[in-house]
């Protein structure tokens, strides 16, 4: 992975944090933040890794497969915590499900040549995830068709809505920590101190 | 705040900012250009 690749996948917590920062949050807000099964993520990311270096054909397909479907589990699992979580892991896998669209009926991610060269850098091989848009390719503009020059990348509406969710999620968990809500029922609402007192006294 | 709690949560919080920059990694699909 070169440095602008690292550099690309770093930007949304990084954005999160400079967010989070503006909005008057604090990092160490976030050690309070609590993902349920966040280490699928680290399976998931290492199995893509495999796909794209070092498997090929049907297996590299299927591990893509795996990855997307472990990291997309993960945020589905932590979906009925907090409003924020649950609001910016919607955000995150509509995104993504826009990025699966694009791909199942590509058979991998488009993306535009001209938006690539936009981009600058140099290009590289065809990967199982990526390949060149051709005349017959569906629905393209769910590919990667934004030119991201100062990163050499070029990424997707899919990947743009990924982005938002995990800095507003990140910026959300700095500005203040909510626990997941206790059900109650709509009519419930607080008792006061006096009727407390009155009830306790009968 | 003790120094071993402090680093608790400086291991805590980037462990989370790490894993969540792989959410990008596994369900983005970026191209990347090399150079």
């Amino acid at each position: 992975m070169s440095m602008h690749a690292a550099l690309l996948y770093c930007v949304p917590p990084i954005v999160g944090v400079a967010v989070g920062y503006l909005l008057g949050g604090r990092l160490r807000q976030l050690a309070g933040l609590r993902l349920r099964a966040l280490w699928l993520l680290w399976p998931a990311a290492a199995g893509q890794l495999l796909a794209l270096r070092l498997l090929t054909g049907v297996p590299a397909a299927v591990a893509v497969v795996a990855a997307f479907g472990a990291a997309s589990a993960c945020l589905a699992v932590n979906l009925r915590d907090s409003r924020p979580v649950a609001v910016t892991g919607s955000v995150v896998l509509a995104g993504a499900a826009l990025n699966a669209v694009a791909m199942v009926l590509n058979g991998g991610m488009p993306y535009s040549p001209a938006a690539a060269a936009r981009a600058g850098g140099t290009a590289v091989a065809d990967t199982v995830k990526n390949a060149a848009a051709q005349p017959g390719t569906r629905l393209l503009p769910l590919g990667d068709v934004i030119a991201v020059p100062p990163l050499h990348a070029v990424v997707s509406v899919g990947d743009l809505l990924i982005t938002v969710g995990i800095a507003a999620l990140v910026a959300t968990s700095m500005h203040r920590h909510t626990p997941a809500p206790v059900a109650s029922r709509p009519d419930e609402s607080p008792a006061s101190p006096a009727l407390v007192a009155e009830l306790g006294g009968r | 705040m003790t120094l071993t709690l402090f680093w608790r949560r400086v291991a805590v919080v980037a462990f989370t900012l790490a894993s969540l920059a792989i959410v990008l990694y596994t369900l983005g699909a970026p191209y990347e250009l090399g150079g």
